[in-house]
C-alpha cells in the first residue's frame, strides 16, 4: 500500500505547519495551565509537602492548612499515646500584618508558621535545613521566601514590624511561596509573641504534626486516632490526605478551579477549529485527486483513512513541538520563581488531550471529502 | 430523422455498456435543465467509442452515468450485465474497483508521489501484494511509454507526461471498462495524437471498452466509432470503415 497520507506530510510539510503549530500551541497553552495550577495550588499546601511529619492533627473539619484553629495541648497527649508514634511536634499559625521600615499605610498580610527549632524538627525540614531552623531561635528571627523580599520591602538582615512587634530577617529560602498571603517562617516563641489576635485564634496551638514508626502505617494509626471527648474537640489527617484536602479546597471551593477548567476547554475548543480548518483546507485542496481515487474505487472510508492519518501524524508532531516549547517555558518560569510544578499524571493527561484534539479535527475535516464527488471531474 | 443505435447485430459481441432510455436533469438556480432525453445505446468491448459534440449536450453526463458515478433519474444503465441502479454506493465503489478506469481532462495526480506510485495506489485498494504491485505498474507505465520517468514527481513531468502517468493508473488495474473524459483537450497535437493512440491500441490489445468524450474533430479520425450528441440525443452513430458520407460531421471538420 502506498503511504499516501505520511508522504504527502513529507512533500508538502509546509502546507501542515499550521495544522501542526495550532496543536503544539493548544498543548502549549494547556500544560503551561496545568502546570501554574499545580504550582499556585500546589502551593495550599507546602505547610503539609514541605515538612515530613505522617500525620496532621488539628481543629475538625480543617478545609485547608490557612483555616487552622486552636487545638488543646492535649490533643499532644494523645498522640504520643500510640504506640506508633515517634515524635510529635506543635505548629502554630499566626496570621499576621507586616510593616517595613519605609511603609506609611496598611501592611502586608503574612501568614507566620511557628515551628520547632530543633535540629531534628519535622515542619519545612524539606525547605530548611537544621542549620537555618537553628537560627531561628533568635526572638524576632524569620526566614522567608527570596521572591517575597521586594513585596515585603526588606533586605536580607532588614528589620519590620509583624502586629507592631519587630521582626529581622534572618535567611532565605525558595519555594515558600503560597495563595493568599505571604508564608513566613517563626520559631514557636516569636510566632506566639506574635499572635495578638482575638481569643478564637490565640491559646494553644494550631495543629500538632507526628511521625510514625513506619510511614507506610500511617493510615493505620489515623484510623486508631479517633475524637474523643476526653482530649477536647481534634480529628486526624495523613499528611497526603490533609495536602489533597487543601489543594481540592483552593481548586473547586473557591471557583478557581472552575475558571482553570472553562479556559482548559476553551483553548480545546479554538485549537480544533484551527487544526480542523487547516486539514480541511488541505483536504479541499486535493479534493480532485482524492476524487478521481474514488472513481478508480477507493471508497470514502478508504480515503476518510487517509485524512485521520494525517490528522495523527499532524497530532504526533504538534505533541513534539508542544512539548519541547512546554519543556522551555516551564524551565524559564521555575528559574524566575513563577509558581510551575509538573508530574507525570498531568503530563499525560495534558498529552492525552492533544491527541485527541488532534484526532477530533482530523474527524471534522473528513467533512471536506464530501467535495471530493467524482462527478465534479466531468465537465 | 433520429438514427436508431443497433444492439442487435449477431455479428458484435455482446455490449458491455448499455444505456436504455435513461433521462438526466439538473437543477441550476430555479430552473430545471434536462441534459438527457430517454436516451438509448449500446458500446461493444474491443473497440474505441467516441461521443462528441458541443459542450452542454450531455456527453459527460452520459459517460457518468455508464461509468456508475451517476444515477440516472430515468431509464437504466447497464455494465458488464450488472444492472447499475440496482446497486448501492458501497457496491458501486467496489465495481468501480475492479472492473473502470478512468482518465479525466485534468490528470489529477498527487503531487507527493513519484510516477510509479501515483499508478501503484490504486492497485493497494485492491489488495495486491506490493510485489506484483511494482510489476504491474511498471507494465503500465511501460505500456505508455514512461518508464524512464517512473521516479519523478509530477512537478517534474510535462503535462503530455502527466496525462499518460493518469493512463497508466487507470490500465495497471487491467479494467475492462476505461472511461475518457476529454483527455486531450489539455494537451498539443502531438500529446494529442499519442494519448488517443495509447487508448486505441488498450482497446484492440485488451479487448477493453473505451469509452472516450471529446469535443476534439483530431480524434474522430482515430476513434472504431463515433457517436455524435446534442440536445441530450444521439444524432449521429459512425463506424470507422463505413464510407464518410454517412459521418456526421463534415469532411472540413474531419481533416
Amino acid at each position: 500500500m502506498i503511504a499516501l497520507a505520511r508522504k504527502t506530510l513529507v512533500y508538502e510539510w509546509r502546507r501542515f505547519l499550521p495544522a501542526i503549530f495550532a496543536i503544539g500551541f493548544s498543548g502549549v497553552l494547556l500544560t503551561v495551565q496545568a502546570a501554574l495550577v499545580l504550582g499556585i495550588f500546589g502551593s495550599a499546601a507546602v505547610y503539609v509537602t514541605g515538612s515530613s511529619a505522617d500525620l496532621w492533627a488539628g481543629y475538625p473539619g480543617t478545609q485547608s492548612v490557612n483555616f487552622g484553629r486552636p487545638v488543646s495541648d492535649d490533643v499532644e497527649m494523645r498522640l504520643r499515646m500510640d504506640p506508633d508514634v515517634t515524635a510529635v511536634e506543635p505548629y502554630l499559625w499566626v496570621e499576621g500584618d507586616w510593616h517595613d521600615a519605609g511603609s506609611a499605610g496598611g501592611g502586608v498580610s503574612v501568614y507566620v508558621s511557628g515551628i520547632d527549632v530543633r535540629s531534628d524538627g519535622m515542619m519545612f525540614s524539606r525547605l530548611i535545613s537544621s542549620g537555618l531552623r537553628q537560627r531561628l531561635r533568635e526572638p524576632g528571627a524569620l526566614i522567608i521566601d527570596r521572591a517575597d523580599l521586594d513585596q515585603l520591602g526588606v533586605g536580607l538582615g532588614g528589620a519590620a514590624w509583624i502586629n507592631g512587634r519587630p521582626v529581622h530577617v534572618v535567611a532565605t529560602v525558595s519555594g515558600l511561596r503560597a495563595l493568599g498571603g505571604v508564608n513566613v517562617l517563626a520559631s514557636l516563641d516569636t510566632a506566639r509573641d506574635l499572635n495578638v489576635g482575638d481569643s478564637t485564634t490565640t491559646g494553644g496551638y494550631t495543629y500538632f504534626v507526628a511521625r510514625v514508626s513506619d510511614p507506610a502505617k500511617a493510615t493505620v494509626v489515623q484510623a486508631r486516632l479517633k475524637p474523643e471527648p476526653a482530649f477536647g474537640p481534634f480529628e486526624v489527617w495523613t499528611a497526603d490526605e490533609f495536602a489533597s484536602r487543601s489543594q481540592l479546597y483552593w481548586m473547586f471551593d473557591t471557583g478557581a478551579g472552575v475558571a482553570v477548567l472553562f479556559m482548559a476547554g476553551i483553548v480545546c475548543l479554538v485549537g480544533a477549529v484551527i487544526t480542523s480548518q487547516s486539514l480541511m483546507a488541505m483536504v479541499v485542496a486535493s479534493a480532485r485527486e482524492y476524487a478521481t481515487l474514488n472513481a478508480l474505487g477507493a471508497s470514502l472510508a478508504a480515503l476518510s483513512r487517509v485524512v485521520i492519518e494525517q490528522a495523527c501524524w499532524v497530532g504526533g508532531l504538534g505533541l513534539i513541538v508542544a512539548a519541547v516549547v512546554s519543556a522551555m517555558l516551564l524551565s524559564l518560569a521555575a528559574s524566575r520563581d513563577v509558581p510551575v510544578a509538573m508530574n507525570p499524571s498531568a503530563a499525560l493527561i495534558c498529552a492525552a488531550l492533544v491527541a485527541v484534539l488532534a484526532l477530533v479535527s482530523g474527524l471534522i475535516a473528513v467533512r471536506g471529502l464530501l467535495r471530493a464527488d467524482p462527478a465534479m471531474l466531468l465537465r | 430523422m433520429r438514427p436508431t443505435v443497433d444492439i442487435s447485430n449477431p455479428c458484435r459481441p455482446e455490449p458491455s455498456l448499455k444505456a436504455n432510455h435513461v433521462s438526466k436533469s439538473f437543477v441550476s438556480g430555479v430552473v430545471r435543465i434536462q441534459v438527457l432525453h430517454r436516451l438509448s445505446l449500446a458500446v461493444y468491448p474491443g473497440e474505441l467509442t467516441l461521443i462528441s459534440g458541443p459542450s452542454g449536450c450531455g456527453k459527460s453526463t452520459l459517460l457518468s452515468l455508464l461509468s456508475a458515478l451517476q444515477a440516472p433519474d430515468e431509464g437504466e444503465a447497464f455494465a458488464l450485465g450488472h444492472n447499475l441502479g440496482a446497486m448501492n454506493k458501497r457496491e458501486l465503489e467496489r465495481f468501480r474497483l475492479q472492473h473502470t478506469g478512468f482518465v479525466f481532462q485534468g490528470f489529477n495526480l498527487f503531487p507527493a508521489l513519484t510516477a510509479s506510485e501515483q499508478v501503484q495506489l490504486p492497485l493497494g485498494y485492491l489488495g495486491i501484494a506490493p510485489r506484483i504491485m511494482r510489476e504491474r505498474a511498471m507494465n503500465a507505465l511501460e505500456e505508455v511509454g514512461m518508464t524512464h520517468r517512473a521516479d519523478l514527481h509530477p512537478a517534474q513531468l510535462s503535462g503530455g507526461e502527466k496525462q499518460r502517468v493518469a493512463i497508466a493508473r487507470a490500465l495497471a488495474k487491467q479494467p475492462q471498462l476505461l472511461f475518457a473524459d476529454e483527455p486531450t483537450s489539455a494537451l498539443d497535437a502531438t500529446n494529442g495524437q499519442n494519448v488517443i493512440d495509447i487508448l486505441h491500441r488498450v482497446a484492440r490489445t485488451h479487448g477493453t471498452t473505451v469509452l472516450c468524450v471529446s469535443h476534439d474533430p483530431r480524434l474522430v479520425r482515430h476513434a472504431d466509432r463515433v457517436l455524435t450528441m446534442e440536445d441530450g440525443m444521439i444524432r449521429g452513430d459512425w463506424r470507422q470503415g463505413e464510407p464518410l458520407a454517412n459521418h456526421p460531421m463534415s469532411p472540413e471538420e474531419l481533416h
